[in-house]
């Protein structure tokens, strides 16, 4: 069991106000990780340390340690950049460019120089479609504009393009709560299947989607890691008593 | 229920304001464009006259087969005398001046271009259109009332008998005026052309969307995308926001204080007319793009980052092709007010008199606009046909540089 | 806490109510019972015999009001526990009262020249049960495994008694042919009383899955 991502004693604050107060998680490779919580309670906004997404907000100051492969995310020898190749993320929203589906899935590839040979190009598109579930369906119209698929089928273009750059952790900002139930368990599912080369770590506000689809839960609340555990053991006997609350709906 | 229909009665009545002012626009639009083209219309044709011309090699004192530079370096004129005298033989010296006055005085110009065009006409009898005097141009289309006193109208009655002689023996015709599309501007009213003021307009106008268009992309971005927020950004904000709304004969003067005096560049170009209208059309711009580039969700830029695209990457790879058709339109906006504008232009000189069409943008221009004020001041009659029809050139180039910035804007829309 | 959901919360405890009802029927069946061993009252052994289907009627009641959470609510942890727990604890509450009832029913019928001693020791038997039944299901009520272990130790000491008045009777029996019929009855009512200290072992267990999250495998 190794871990993929390690955090130490993260904060983060907001100008004055502090949104994450001294988390320490680690994410094990290959494994799903949800994260649960209310509202505001920081599960995005650390989600979003994890690939430096944080970095586009002036106010916002991170401090602690963030570790893939031991080495720190924000260490000043690092690029952002890079890191971004390495972490990808799915957005709560699909949100695929406003361009074709075979640029689209192109677009990571072309910008990290993985190759400038049209076939060799042409075989990344098509395998990360496949691995997302949405080749079958598009392998004769890869020139239509990506913004007219439906939403379950734009959210797995958005995925087939984070997979393109051959990520090591894939990062989901609730990304079925957009979609209606039969998408939602097409993703569900799809991720059960990524998680083999993969490791994914998803936001989650739906209960049951957590324990559908992850390994590893970790609620949050008002900015603290309440309890993180084994799915199962969260969702039936949750050792603290606010989880318990959170999770049979006394609260939230 | 009562409520429900008062509600529906002022919803109609609001709608038929609606239409009404609508309408009422129309009919003004309509009355002007009907305006402008009954009477600029005319301008498009001339008058002209047949007149059997004989090219007398010997009175043009040319060898046989000449050469081009040799037809133009002889002399029409006494070959235009002699085909008058053998033309209206009938008539006595005085009369002869009388009807001469009938043509253009610079027919023997044109004669020299019909030989230029079809060498082999020397020695030959040929009958050609030769164009009519403005005056008469005026009366035959009717411009110009012919029932007035003799005193009062500069074509006498023996001149109007031969006109009418003219019309009689279908020696009139109303023809294409290629001229007017070709050559620049003239004291005489029969050659005077738009063509200067063209090029003039268009040069302009190039130069003013080559220095304004990237400026002001580039601007917008470094002001949506790269500063950071603070006293200096701002400062700038407030200052090109209020550039917009500067009048514009203050970009003339900045135009003259700095381009011509300090920089000395040429005087009464379009190069210099391009660049002070350009420094106008920039806040227009501006302002256009920012907003567009502020349209733009954030969530594109954050699928652009996420996959590890640099800002430079994000910015011009994803977020400026869609901010496009509201730039475009904001580019349409202030070119359209850039071609309209004279003032500023006045400044820097753009107001001469220009002969010759200016073949670069560093040679002396009019601006189309300009070239209409002059040619409305004219006292001659036949300019204030000519001043319609520049109207109409002005509208159609218009409506040409607003279709040409739709066909791009739409181009850029259909990806969105 | 209470669930943000009114009615969700209103579900949950109206099991409960009906839980408690139960148990306290239960426990009013078990003294009326062991009454009726000792006074052969055909009356109260009637009443008892009427009274189980209260018992039958609330085990219904409580299965399909549980079956329409879980279908309706996914229930989660605590809850999820609960409705697991009471659905099994109702099957062992109801198999109990069958057997008071059947308890009941041979009490009345015991002849009145039974030794004294046996009723009696009838009777220790009985009220140990009795005891270790009003125990277990206070634990289940208080959510507490405070008596845990004394319940385990009753159930060892009622299988010891009901072995040895088994022995009692068939010595009795040895020596007094004519007292077969009467016999039989007693070993039925003491057979009865054995059982049901094994079903409230079994409830127990389902208390410390309830309240641990898991069952005792000691």
């Amino acid at each position: 069991m190794v871990n993929a991502i390690t955090t130490e004693n993260v904060n983060v604050f907001y100008g004055d106000k502090q949104a994450i107060n001294n988390i320490s998680l680690n994410f094990l490779k290959n494994k799903v990780t949800a994260l649960i919580g209310p509202s505001g309670c920081g599960k995005s906004t650390f989600l979003r340390c994890l690939n430096r997404m944080n970095d586009v907000i002036e106010i916002c100051r991170i401090e602690g340690k963030i570790s893939i492969n031991d080495l720190d995310i924000y260490n000043d020898d690092i690029e952002v950049e890079q890191l971004r190749e390495k972490v990808g993320m799915v957005f709560q929203k699909p949100n695929p460019f406003p361009k074709s589906i075979y640029d689209n899935v192109s677009y990571g590839p072309k910008i990290h120089g993985f190759t400038d040979k049209k076939t060799e190009m042409d075989e990344i598109v098509e395998i990360a479609l496949k691995k997302a579930g949405l080749f079958e369906e598009v392998k004769d119209r890869l020139d239509d504009l990506g913004t007219s698929l439906s939403g379950g089928q734009q959210q797995r273009l958005c995925i087939a393009r984070a997979i393109a750059i051959k990520p090591e952790v894939i990062l989901m900002d609730e990304p079925c709560s957009a979609l209606d139930p039969i998408a939602t368990s097409i993703i569900e599912e799809l991720i059960t299947e990524l998680k083999e080369s993969y490791t994914i770590i998803i936001v989650t506000h739906s209960m049951q989607q957590a324990a559908r689809v992850s390994d590893k839960t970790a609620f949050f609340h008002l900015g603290n890691l309440i309890e993180e555990g084994d799915t199962s053991k969260i969702f039936t006997k949750p050792d603290n008593q606010k989880t318990n609350d959170y999770i049979t709906g006394r609260f939230g | 229920m009562t409520n429900l229909i008062k509600r529906k009665k002022a919803e109609r009545r609001f709608h038929l304001y609606g239409i009404f002012a609508v309408s009422l626009s129309l009919l003004f639009v309509l009355t002007l464009i009907i305006n402008i083209f009954s009477s600029g219309v005319g301008g498009f044709y001339k008058t002209s006259f047949l007149m059997e011309v004989h090219f007398d090699q010997k009175l043009l004192k040319l060898e046989d087969n000449p050469s081009i530079e040799q037809i133009e370096d002889a002399s029409f004129r006494k070959l235009i005398s002699y085909n008058f005298k053998e033309n209206f033989s009938q008539y006595s010296k005085d009369e002869l001046k009388k009807i001469k006055k009938l043509f253009y005085r610079k027919i023997d110009r044109e004669a020299q271009g019909y030989l230029l065009q079809n060498p082999e006409y020397l020695n030959q009898k040929v009958e050609l259109l030769f164009t009519a005097s403005t005056d008469i141009d005026q009366i035959h289309k009717g411009n110009f009332n012919r029932n007035i006193p003799e005193n009062q109208r500069a074509i006498n009655d023996f001149q109007l008998g031969i006109y009418d002689q003219f019309v009689e023996t279908e020696k009139v015709k109303s023809v294409f005026n290629k001229k007017y599309f070709s050559s620049g501007d003239s004291r005489d009213p029969e050659s005077a052309g738009v063509a200067s003021s063209v090029m003039g307009s268009v040069f302009t106008i190039l130069i003013c969307f080559l220095l304004s268009f990237p400026i002001a992309i580039f601007a917008s971005i470094y002001l949506e995308e790269f500063s950071k927020p603070g006293k200096l950004t701002d400062l700038i904000e407030i200052n090109i926001n209020n550039l917009a709304a500067v009048p514009s004969i203050i970009f003339g003067l900045l135009g003259l204080g700095i381009l011509l005096n300090f920089f000395g560049l040429p005087r009464s170009t379009s190069l210099v007319g391009g660049m002070v209208l350009s420094f106008m059309t920039l806040p227009t711009i501006i302002v256009a793009c920012r907003s567009s580039l502020r349209a733009v969700p954030p969530s594109i830029r954050e699928g652009a980052l996420a996959l590890g695209a640099t800002k430079n990457q994000v910015v011009f790879h994803h977020v400026l092709p869609l901010a496009m058709p509201g730039t475009l339109t904001g580019t349409i906006i202030g070119l359209a007010r850039a071609v309209g504008e004279t003032a500023p232009l006045l400044m820097i000189g753009m107001v001469a008199f220009i002969m010759n069409v200016p073949s670069t943008p560093l040679k002396p221009a009019v601006g189309m606009p300009a070239q209409i004020y002059l040619w409305s001041e004219s006292a001659e009659r036949g300019f204030i046909e000519k001043t319609s029809s520049a109207i109409i050139l002005l509208l159609i180039f218009l409506i040409v540089v607003n279709f040409v910035s739709v066909y791009f804007r739409k181009k850029y829309e259909k990806k969105w | 806490m209470q669930h943000t959901d009114k009615n969700y919360e209103n579900q949950i405890n109206l099991i409960n109510e009906k839980l408690v009802k139960m148990g306290s029927i239960l426990e009013l069946q078990f003294s009326d019972a062991l009454k009726v061993v000792a006074t052969r009252d055909q009356d109260l052994a009637n009443k008892v015999v009427d009274k189980d289907n209260l018992i039958n009627q609330l085990n219904h009641e409580i299965s399909d009001l549980a079956f329409q959470i879980i279908a309706m609510r996914q229930p989660m942890a605590d809850d999820l526990r609960f409705l697991f727990c009471s659905i099994k604890i109702i099957r062992d509450l109801e198999r109990i009262c069958d057997h008071l009832t059947t308890v009941a029913k041979k009490g009345y019928r015991v002849s009145t020249n039974i030794p004294e001693q046996l009723i009696e020791k009838l009777e220790i038997l009985g009220n140990k049960a009795s005891v270790m039944t009003h125990d277990a299901l206070n634990c289940l009520f208080e959510r507490k495994l405070s008596q845990a272990d004394k319940i385990a130790e009753r159930d060892d000491i009622i299988d010891n008694l009901h072995g040895n008045f088994i022995k009692d009777v068939l010595s009795y029996m040895k020596d007094n042919d004519d007292f077969i019929p009467d016999s039989l009855a007693l070993i039925q009512i003491s057979k009865g009383i054995e059982r049901i200290g094994d079903y409230i072992t079994n409830i127990m267990e389902e208390v410390h899955f309830l309240i641990e999250g898991k069952y005792n495998n000691s």
